[in-house]
């Protein structure tokens, strides 16, 4: 298809991918292949974080765990809560989304000043409970938190894009033309309306990795001795922190860059529908990494 | 066509230059100055108080520190853990202890000037015993039936039965001044300025407080104790690297509970600060719900004992600078320690003989059940502190090694205490300790389960029921001992709360402070004798 | 417009209703009280102790009567009650914890700014261009660091290594009112917050020029003959800063709840750090009362942006 050949003329885009890719392919076989446990504390080694070394590759953490196998582990879960959040989060917010831009008058306004209430309430306080109530604390929960609190976020910019649907040039155009109802939603309204959305998705796939990561990092999100990149970075406040950076640079880094990855993912993509649907001026699609529309344990 | 652009950004760039140096410059300057009053003691904490009035302070920093400085007890603890009379003289009790006497100084007045006598004494615990009053410690106080003046320098007190540990507790609560609160109903108490606006006959008054930021306090000039230091100054900083650096670099003085880490990197980065470090009061525990179906077995809490390398902790993340202790009496409390207690040395085939003997086979996931009842465990632990989850992460996995199971789940404070009183729960994580007197009743007595009491392990033991009851009403020391002794045997061969690591009690200061406190200064005691403490350079 | 102005502020008192409700039906399913977290020096509280503190509070009534008294106490007393941690009075906590984070937000927000909107109007000026792929590229290297993170390492490269700036608080000891002081502390705060966060504003702002320049108006003064300068300055530069104007008004928020991770790392007692230790203390007065102002901005913040689009883009009127 036209797009998915544009999408490879984006190197950064193609880079991306390669790497998520890569990713998903050690977070499957990974732990296959290297079969230590990721949770085994070596009693020697407590309080003496070793650096990288062949027996190591990414050292050891504060107990003795090898971080290395750790972070396989972690990209499995991150992996999985990213995207699994995110389906979540979209199925319930372009539903949302789509009906209440539809509709217009009152039942949009109504439904609109709801996600305002979504996002007015303190976040954390309703992931605290949720938490504190929850026994079995498993990752379908995190999952779930994630994805009930980040779609409001999303219904606001479906909505917007099919207000904007509605009066685009091109839908007079294709309806003077005499098309079918049919045929305008089906050539024209969806691929148009979806196609912010799957760029918002890639995005979104990268905002759920650092949701995870911050409550994991509380100690709200995979419970110890699970690893996870978000409750490895708990040893960054610890004082052996300072000569044992890579305790705190490993979880880190992997975080950013494959959010960096997913990022560029989604601009690719933003990219080749872009220019592919036929918009004059392109860069209309453009759909961006929206931390003031995420859950607030995203922002700052 | 971007020139026009470019040049904008040029022209941008001379100015924000000049605006970075000037604020690095600024800053270094304000660094390397550290004008201060030479006679202010600059002392950091990590938490600030929630209030100044002692009868609803909650939190070490208030409860122990800033009542120290503000107000006196009949009693205090001294560096002994015994109790000597502060605003009393003397006291005495009659044959059947049921009725003490005391004996006020009559050279005292509050800090507004107003003289104490008897009738603030009186008043004071009146309030306290009143229901309404709310007052957090009531627990502690209600066994006194009724206090009465004779004179104004001279108090009566009926208690219900006879208690060894009336003038160690009873007498040590902070006296309060009738002439401020004696208007005001109990049930407003909570709710009156006096905890912004303290008035109390301690060795400091209370000057300035924004909260969660900086609390100062000025010599009492009434003060029948005068402090040398004319100034206290708390900062609040919420992070150990910071307090470290403003004690390393000049511009604090003190830092009064020093993390182990901050220890190490002190004696690194800044060897002229001075460092003491306390045999603990406190000790990281492990408490069990005897309740729960597999912890109700002794063999399986002795085997957890055996099976939990706690010297490799201390090692490793304590440096050897943390006891292992065999009872929960601390050590240092010299006068009821009883080394003479069952010990539990790290023996993980020991553990596993005494599961094997009590009938707890390993199934083929390595988890050991029996009568359908698996060991298998959900810890809960604080968050907040990832040392401590390294700890209990220890834990877990050498439990594993013997064939026990443990889920850890780290939860806030509120919640963990909501299911530690209403018993949802296997196996928590915690603090014990401050006390320096042997009386565990509130925790050990089998009438005290909640919602009766603070018995939250659910311990059911009729020896320690009858130590228990005798050495509370036994005013003889030595029988005391004797009692306690048995007491600390009995518990630490049941097992319902497992000694881990005590913990690490130090203090950091600057070489020009002198003071003597041979207690550590987070204890409820440490501050005992703030008034001697002095500058000498 | 002001009818319309009218119709909004009416329409969100109902809002506010429902989520003044909601807040306080959650903390009825929070497990533990204020008492669950209170105890003289940490022993734990007796049960005479632990009733009096309900009876005390309210807190042993059902949730939507103590409700029911919150609300009489805002309308018909104006007041927002007194914390449960230390009896003051919610509205005084709020205030004296509000400017700090006023402050670091709002600087954060300027910084944000000049970085944003000149680099994104010259990647979207040169769309495609090296400086294009390399800004996005680098922007979304700082979106994809967790706040908390990026705090630390500035505290560990800046403040440890290089000793160039202070690693917490917002003031040296006994040098509060200076402000030159309080800036040198709020450096590293609000780099991190702004680099953690540019990339939006960078992008929205490079979409928006791009847009602009090639819509049908640009065209027309093109062929009039204006130089590309005249065209990007006079005509580009106004609707493009078009969306920046509406997305401060839905920052306003922010300036309350924009920092919690921020201020927890830097020792910071602002209103995130409130927010946070109330949540843990149970302490429901003060929640309430964040909750409410977050949401006031919530709404005003909606409104702002929507009258400044209206004035900003005479195409939009509202009826």
């Amino acid at each position: 298809m036209r797009s998915f050949r544009r999408f490879l003329r984006e190197r950064p885009a193609v880079i991306g991918s390669s790497f998520v890719l890569l990713l998903v392919l050690i977070a499957i076989f990974g732990p296959i292949l290297d079969t230590t446990d990721p949770n085994v504390v070596v009693h020697s080694l407590i309080g003496f974080p070793q650096p990288p070394s062949a027996a190591h590759w990414f050292g050891t953490d504060l107990i003795g765990r090898d971080i290395f196998v750790r972070s396989l582990y972690g990209a499995r879960v991150s992996l999985m809560v990213g995207a699994a959040a995110m389906v979540v989060s979209f199925t319930i917010g372009i539903l949302y989304g789509a009906i209440a831009g539809a509709s217009g008058g009152i039942v949009d306004n109504l439904m609109m000043r709801f996600v305002d209430a979504m996002l007015s309430f303190p976040t954390f306080f309703l992931l605290l409970i949720i938490s504190a109530l929850t026994n079995k604390f498993s990752l379908t929960i995190i999952i779930l938190i994630i994805g009930l609190t980040s779609w409001p976020g999303l219904a606001r910019l479906v909505r917007a894009e099919v207000l904007s649907l509605r009066e685009r040039d091109f839908v007079e155009a294709a309806r003077a033309l005499g098309a079918s109802p049919a045929r305008l939603i089906l050539r024209h309204l969806i691929p148009n309306a979806l196609a912010p959305v799957v760029v918002a998705a890639a995005f979104a796939i990268g905002d759920n990795i650092l949701a995870e990561s911050s409550l994991s990092f509380f100690g709200l999100g995979v419970q110890p001795p699970s690893p996870s990149w978000g409750n490895m970075l708990q040893d960054a406040l610890t004082p052996q922190a300072e000569a044992a950076p890579w305790m705190v640079l490993v979880p880190g880094l992997a975080i950013v860059i494959t959010v960096l990855a997913f990022s560029v993912i989604a601009d690719g993509i933003r990219v080749a529908l872009d220019t592919s649907i036929g918009q004059e001026t392109g860069d209309e699609l453009d759909v961006e990494p929206a931390p003031y529309a995420a859950a607030p344990a995203t922002a700052t | 066509m971007g020139s026009g652009f470019a040049h904008s950004l040029e022209r941008l760039r001379a100015p924000a230059l000049a605006l970075v140096a000037a604020l690095v410059l600024g800053g270094c300057a304000a660094s390397a100055e550290t004008h201060r009053d030479p006679n202010t003691l600059v002392a950091l904490t990590r938490t600030d108080g929630a209030t100044m009035n002692p009868m609803y302070a909650t939190t070490v920093q208030d409860g122990s520190i800033y009542a120290a400085l503000l107000f006196d007890g009949l009693s205090y603890v001294g560096a002994d853990y015994l109790p000597h009379p502060r605003l009393a003289t003397s006291w005495s009790h009659s044959p059947d202890g049921k009725h003490w006497t005391v004996d006020l100084r009559r050279d005292i007045k509050w800090s507004d000037g107003v003289p104490f006598t008897s009738k603030d004494v009186v008043f004071t615990y009146n309030l306290y015993l009143n229901p309404k009053t709310g007052f957090l410690d009531f627990g502690t106080i209600k066994n006194v039936t009724r206090v009465y003046a004779e004179g104004p320098y001279r108090v009566h007190f009926d208690i219900a039965f006879p208690n060894a540990v009336f003038t160690l507790n009873v007498l040590g609560e902070d006296v309060l001044p009738e002439h401020v609160l004696g208007k005001i109903p109990p049930d407003r108490q909570r709710f009156s300025s006096f905890g912004e606006h303290p008035i109390g006959t301690g060795p400091y008054v209370l000057k300035s407080w924004q909260h969660d930021s900086e609390v100062v306090f000025e010599r009492n000039p009434y003060a029948y104790r005068p402090p040398k230091i004319g100034r206290i100054d708390f900062r609040v900083i919420f992070n150990d690297q910071a307090e470290l650096e403003a004690l390393a670099n000049g511009s604090a003085d003190l830092i009064d509970d020093l993390a182990h880490t901050q220890y190490v990197q002190l004696q690194r980065i800044a060897p002229n600060i001075k460092l003491m470090t306390f045999a603990p009061l406190y000790v990281d525990v492990i408490e069990l719900n005897l309740a729960h179906a597999g912890l109700s077995d002794v063999a399986v809490r002795q085997a957890m004992m055996y099976g939990y390398d706690r010297v490799a902790i201390a090692h490793g993340l304590y440096d050897d600078k943390v006891p292992v202790p065999d009872s929960l009496i601390v050590a240092s409390l010299k006068h009821w320690y009883n080394p003479n207690v069952q010990k539990y040395p790290y023996d993980p085939d020991k553990a596993r003989a005494l599961l094997d003997a009590a009938g707890w086979k390993v199934g083929p996931d390595g988890i050991r059940s029996k009568n359908g009842t698996r060991l298998s465990f959900e810890l809960l632990l604080n968050q907040g502190s990832a040392l401590l989850t390294d700890e209990m992460l220890t834990f877990i996995a050498d439990m594993r090694d013997v064939g026990i199971d443990i889920n850890l789940r780290l939860t806030d404070f509120a919640s963990l205490s909501a299911r530690t009183y209403t018993g949802k729960y296997d196996i928590i994580a915690d603090a014990r300790g401050g006390f320096v007197d042997p009386d565990l009743t509130s925790i050990f007595a089998s009438d005290q389960i909640p919602p009766n009491g603070a018995n939250t392990t659910h311990y059911k033991d009729a020896r320690v029921d009858r130590d228990l009851r005798l050495g509370l009403v036994t005013l003889d020391d030595a029988k005391r001992q004797a009692i306690y002794d048995d007491m600390q045997v009995e518990l630490m061969k049941t097992i319902p709360i497992m000694p881990q690591v005590g913990r690490f009690a130090a203090t950091a200061y600057s070489p020009r402070l002198y003071f003597d406190p041979k207690v550590s200064l987070q204890s409820p005691l440490g501050y005992y004798n703030v008034e001697d403490w002095k500058f000498v350079q | 417009m002001t009818s319309f102005i009218v119709r909004r502020v009416l329409g969100a008192i109902p809002l506010l209703l429902f989520i003044s409700i909601v807040t306080y039906a959650m903390m009825a399913l929070a497990p533990g009280g204020p008492a669950a977290v209170l105890g003289p020096r940490g022993q734990g509280l007796s049960p005479e102790a632990i009733l009096r503190i309900n009876q005390a509070y309210g807190l042993d009534k059902p949730w939507y009567v103590q409700y029911f008294f919150w609300l009489k106490q805002l309308l018909f007393h104006g007041s927002l009650g007194t914390s449960y941690v230390d009896n003051r009075p919610v509205i005084e906590k709020v205030f004296e914890k509000l400017p700090v984070t006023i402050e670091m937000v709002g600087l954060a927000l300027i910084l944000t700014l000049i970085i944003a909107i000149p680099i994104g109007i010259y990647a979207g000026a040169h769309r495609g261009s090296f400086f294009d792929n390399a800004s996005s590229t680098i922007g979304f290297i700082f979106y994809g660091m967790p706040v908390f993170w990026l705090a630390i390492i500035l505290i560990e490269l800046f403040a440890v290594e290089f000793r160039w700036f202070p690693s917490s608080g917002v003031s040296s000891l006994g040098r509060e009112n200076d402000v030159l002081d309080r800036l040198w502390h709020l450096v590293l705060p609000v780099v991190a917050i702004a680099l953690a966060s540019f990339v939006s504003w960078m992008r929205y702002q490079r979409s928006s020029i791009i847009e602009a320049m090639s819509s049908g108006y640009i065209r027309t003064a093109r062929s009039k003959g204006l130089s590309e300068r005249d065209v990007l300055v006079h005509h580009a530069f106004r609707n493009a800063l078009l969306p920046i104007v509406t997305l401060l008004g839905l920052s306003l928020p922010q300036l309350v709840g924009g920092a919690y991770f921020v201020e927890y790392v830097f020792s910071i007692p602002g209103i995130g750090y409130l927010t946070f230790s109330s949540i843990f203390s149970r302490d429901y007065p003060t929640l309430m009362a964040i909750t409410m102002l977050t949401a006031v901005l919530i709404v005003a913040g909606n409104l702002l942006a929507d009258i400044t689009y209206a004035i900003v883009d005479p195409r939009i009127r509202y009826a």
